[in-house]
């Protein structure tokens, strides 16, 4: 069995962390907080390996590039980087969301040919340094309440935010720092917590404290729009791990000594990840459980269906993210991260659909003490890059997993 | 997002959302700090609330009631008006309520029976219908009773001579479409205004009496949904807004003001209806400046929308196929009861939202030296976002750009743009460092990229100057934009009749109606209600209250029902002859008479009083709890 051990825990914040992102193109982590910060580290991470690394392998090291100290007057409660990594959107409870770039304001751009400068090259990897001062170039207004969530889509080329007025928009983006919003869609009856763009495809999930997935697509016939509302319905299954650290505790034992039957009421759906294939999105509730749905066809437009419900965590699941070969990994308000391995089930005979596995191959308890593990990222850089996870919490901090073999 | 609540009354809720508290208890006066023992808060019989001390306190000690010596004392309740409403950007409880009860038909329903058990004198009643209420309306009866749709200006005269009967209240029952007559002129007048302010500056004489126009572009203002979303949330954009009365606005003071005056009436003593597309022209009449002091009258009483106009008349057991005796006259006496002290529905070629920008293209063409030709653009095959160009045909220069622009979307971004464009808004942040050294990131990418740029490298800060500059000269600024907050503008109003289904026909058909035939005198036009039925959610399209087809016929009947067809803005003008007799131009010239007429009988020559007879202002809204970052609702932690 793999095992889950601590990297490093970063310099974090002085407020609650409400999410971690890895850049897609260079190495740097980004995490956003009550305290308005968005807080860059950057990293060596020298391990190419497609397979497992070994817990001697050399650790990668992280260091605090800096703090950015936004214009943002509440809690930065979502932050995402568009795929180029040169772009990050933050979203706050102010309402608004703001876009940074990098800007090498010292730099002298005309310079840079046929001077030296020294390299900063780590392991044959130039490391951009990211230290440059990042800039809001744009505030994207609009939204009546907290923004709970931004998104970009897979080629950058739109990005989405959701709020707690109920609303889903999709803004496009343009050249010069330029947005236009192309959809608000208003179908959701309650606060929308989570966006999540399809890996490949232009189609976007959003989950909501109605206890309703939608999915959006830009209908060639029309404008964008919600093509299925998802409804959890399948009962929960229990897993069977011998993971010490998902053994009940005393607690967690004598509640369900208690046998309480369980609720019959709608569930918040709190958090978002489609597989790396795009063929599943996994959806985490407010009661533990993390749902698998499955894309029936190959359109954009394809409906899912609800495949598996599975007990996870005590509370509620606050963050999953799915990475290459399988690994999901969930955290939630029972403080555990949880790493599962999926995978695909042929059945052989028939035009059975398949089906999916999904079994815990590693965890943590208290990954940050006793508070909420609030967001969970997978560094998904380049295929096989180190099975480095991020985690941030209530706590504020930020901390680095690795997944090795035992 | 921040339409006022009553544009999304088709699904009232109460859901509360704390981060949007209504503001006017924590501008309400705070009672004395002085207090330091904890108090709770007690209800007795009578439901009065007491804050009651839970042991004595010191500031007790001084005064001697046995009352006071307890702590208790009784609460104020707190009263929220309209007017506290519309200054407030959250809502504790909808606002959509309150106008329900303050506006409704039940109000005018209870007028009229009040009336009519009154031996006094009684106010006199007049109702004002818009235009897009009677397609609507037309349509609706269309579609339940499978006729073809009545035209508008027989389905006016029927409302109004069934209106106009004893047992109803003696109502004179008139369209806005010559209130929008003036409002247009006004528009139009104020655009010159502008264009020429923000041409000339301070050299053009300006009479201080009334304000300063204001600067480019001009964004109409008729649609109160708008101007609501405007005044909570993009504050900055308030001066850029048309100052000009919509048509219900003109109307409140045609009504009030000058045929109170003809009448020998005081203001007060009229009792004055519309009926709108719109449920926020319900916030709009509640406006301060449409109120007079001195009479304590509103230039609008009660607003009604379309839906509601509906089942005022069916409870009143109007049944629109039922001809009136005087519906074909051609010309209809003035005094008489049933007829019209102004032109009947006057077409207003453009656009069934008002066509407020055909008219600012119309005046620019016109008083333009030379021929122009008007070019049209839709941004992203949108009807709803539409450039209009108007070029100099010998010299293809843009002389104006208007856009036409409905729906929250497209404001979105009109917002946006408009704000860039003008600098007004501050989300577009411009830190000079900021814009020199993106401009730089930004050349040398397209550098990197093939080499677009071929001129030779200049200094960092002329080329990023450079790089900015063109980008805003090479685009003409826009003019004017006649901004409407529903997609497909006012006919797909929020207040309007709802598509009917064909379901609900079958029902009909099942329960053995009769089909009501144009003339035949029954009363079976009443079942026009109970067809109306809301479509399943899943077959809404992008358009909000109903289906794209619905809005479709009903901007057709708009148009034919009106006395000609719809000419294009640039068409010449047609010479058909109408119902009345006239052409429409000569109607037109009628009109434009009239208009200098009454505004000269009610202002004199005073520029203050045409202001006030024609304008309006209009007021950022403070206290946005959001984005001041004050007050949080710890409840919502995530």
């Amino acid at each position: 069995m793999p095992l889950l051990e601590l990297v490093q825990e970063l310099p974090g914040h002085s407020e609650p962390a409400w999410q971690v992102a890895f850049n897609p193109s260079r190495p740097l982590l980004a995490s956003c907080s009550t305290d308005k910060t968005v807080r860059l580290y950057s990293f060596d991470d020298r391990s190419f390996s497609d397979s497992l690394p070994a817990s001697d392998d050399p650790k990668p090291t992280f260091s605090l590039l800096s703090a950015i100290e936004t214009e943002h007057k509440r809690t930065i409660r979502s932050v995402a980087w568009g795929p180029d990594g040169r772009t990050l959107a933050t979203g706050s409870f102010d309402s608004s969301v703001g876009i940074w770039e990098e800007v090498d304001s010292d730099a002298p751009e005309d310079d840079s040919e046929g001077v030296f400068k020294p390299s900063t090259e780590i392991g044959g990897e130039k490391v951009v340094s990211g230290a440059g001062e990042w800039e809001c170039v744009t505030t994207l207004e609009g939204h009546e309440s907290e923004c709970k969530s931004v998104a970009f889509s897979s080629d950058g080329a739109l990005l989405a935010s959701c709020s707690r007025d109920k609303s889903v928009w999709v803004w496009e983006v343009q050249p010069d720092a330029d947005f236009e919003c192309i959809a608000v869609m208003m179908e959701h009856t309650q606060d929308v917590k989570c966006l999540a763009w399809h890996p490949k495809e232009e189609v976007l999930a959003s989950a909501s404290y109605d206890s309703h997935i939608h999915l959006m697509f830009d209908d060639p016939d029309g404008d964008w729009c919600i093509f299925q509302k998802l409804h959890p319905k399948l009962p929960s299954a229990r897993t069977q791990s011998s993971l010490p650290e998902l053994s009940p505790t005393a607690d967690e034992k004598a509640i369900e000594s208690l046998n309480i039957p369980p609720l019959e009421e709608d569930e918040t759906v709190w958090c978002l990840a489609w597989s790396p294939c795009g063929r599943y999105l996994a959806s985490g509730g407010d009661r533990g459980g993390i749902r698998i749905w499955r894309r029936k066809g190959n359109q954009p437009d394809s409906l899912f269906e609800e495949i598996l419900h599975t007990a996870a965590h005590s509370r509620s699941v606050f963050s999953l993210s799915w990475r290459k070969g399988g690994y999901l990994a969930s955290a939630g308000g029972d403080g555990k991260i949880i790493v599962w391995k999926t995978d695909v089930i042929e059945d052989g005979d028939g035009p059975v659909a398949p089906r999916l596995s999904m079994n815990p191959v590693a965890a943590v308890r208290e990954a940050h003490s006793v508070d909420d593990v609030n967001s969970l990222s997978w560094c998904s850089r380049e295929e096989g890059r180190g099975f480095l996870l991020a985690s941030c919490g209530d706590d504020g901090g930020v901390k680095v997993w690795r997944l090795v073999r035992d | 997002m921040a339409f006022s609540g009553a544009l999304t009354i088709t699904d009232l809720d109460d859901f509360l959302t704390p981060s949007q508290a209504c503001i006017i208890p924590v501008r309400g006066s705070v009672p004395g700090k002085q207090d330091d023992g904890s108090t709770e808060i007690q209800i007795d019989d009578s439901n009065t609330y007491y804050e009651v001390s839970t042991y004595p306190t010191s500031s007790a000690g001084p005064s001697s009631g046995s009352a006071k010596a307890l702590g208790k004392k009784a609460l104020e309740k707190a009263e929220i008006n309209l007017n506290d409403c519309l200054a407030c950007s959250g809502c504790i409880t909808s606002t959509e309520s309150m106008l329900i009860t303050l506006q409704s038909h039940n109000e005018v329903l209870s007028f009229i029976s009040e009336s009519a058990s009154s031996t006094t004198a009684v106010k006199t009643p007049v109702l004002s219908i818009s235009p897009q209420t009677l397609a609507s309306l037309s349509t609706s009866y269309a579609s339940s009773s499978s006729t073809p749709p009545i035209p508008l200006l027989i389905l006016l005269r029927r409302i109004r001579y069934f209106m106009a009967t004893s047992q109803n209240g003696k109502w004179r029952t008139w369209d806005t479409t010559f209130a929008r007559h003036l409002s247009l002129r006004e528009t139009v007048a104020e655009f010159q205004e502008r264009r020429q302010w923000s041409a000339k500056g301070k050299e053009v004489a300006w009479d201080s009496s009334s304000p300063e126009p204001g600067p480019l572009p001009v964004l109409a203002s008729a649609c109160p949904g708008w101007v609501c979303y405007a005044e909570k949330a993009q504050g900055d954009m308030l001066p850029l807004l048309s100052q000009t009365r919509s048509s219900q606005a003109v109307m409140g003071g045609l009504v009030k003001t000058w045929w109170a005056k003809m009448m020998d009436l005081s203001p007060s003593d009229i009792y004055h209806v519309t009926a709108m597309p719109c449920y926020d022209k319900k916030l709009e009449a509640s406006r301060s400046d449409f109120y007079s002091a001195a009479y304590s009258t509103r230039d609008v009483d009660c607003v009604l929308t379309t839906g509601e106009l509906d089942l005022l008349l069916s409870e009143l057991g109007f049944n629109p196929f039922t001809p009136s005796p005087e519906e074909h006259m051609t010309e209809l006496d003035a005094t008489s009861l049933a007829g019209s002290p102004w032109p009947e529905l006057l077409n207003h070629p453009g656009s069934s939202s008002g066509s407020y920008l055909a008219s600012i293209i119309d005046l620019v063409a016109a008083s333009h030296p030379s021929p122009t030709r008007l070019v049209t653009r839709e941004i992203r095959d949108s009807t709803d976002n539409v450039e209009y160009l108007l070029e100099e045909v010998s010299s293809g220069e843009i002389i104006f750009k208007g856009i036409k622009c409905y729906g929250f979307r497209n404001l979105q971004n009109l917002v946006r743009k408009v704000g860039k464009e003008t600098g007004l808004v501050k989300s577009v942040r411009t830190s000079s460092k900021l814009s020199a050294a993106l401009a730089a990131r930004r050349r040398k990418s397209r550098m990197a990229r093939g080499g677009e740029i071929t001129s030779t490298p200049t200094p960092i800060d002329s080329d990023a100057e450079s790089l900015t500059v063109p980008a805003v000269k090479d685009e003409k600024k826009v003019d004017f934009v006649e901004v409407m907050a529903c997609p497909s503008g006012c006919v797909n109003g929020g207040g309007q009749m709802k598509p009917v289904s064909s379901v609900a026909r079958k029902v009909l058909d099942e329960e053995g109606y009769e089909r009501p035939l144009p003339d035949d005198g029954t009363d079976l036009g009443m079942t026009v209600d109970s067809g109306i039925e809301k479509l399943p959610e899943d077959s809404h399209e992008g358009t909000r209250w109903s289906t794209k087809d619905w809005v479709a016929k009903v901007e057709a009947v708009y148009w034919n029902g009106l006395p000609t067809p719809p000419p294009s803005p640039k068409a010449d003008p047609v010479d058909l002859t109408v119902q009345r007799g006239k052409t429409e131009s000569e109607k037109h010239k009628l009109a434009d008479e009239l208009a200098h007429q009454v505004i000269n009988d009610v202002t004199g020559n005073d520029a203050a009083a045409r202001w006030e007879f024609l304008r309006t202002r209009f007021r950022k809204v403070e206290g946005d709890v959001l984005s001041n970052g004050g007050l949080t609702h710890e409840a919502v932690k995530w």
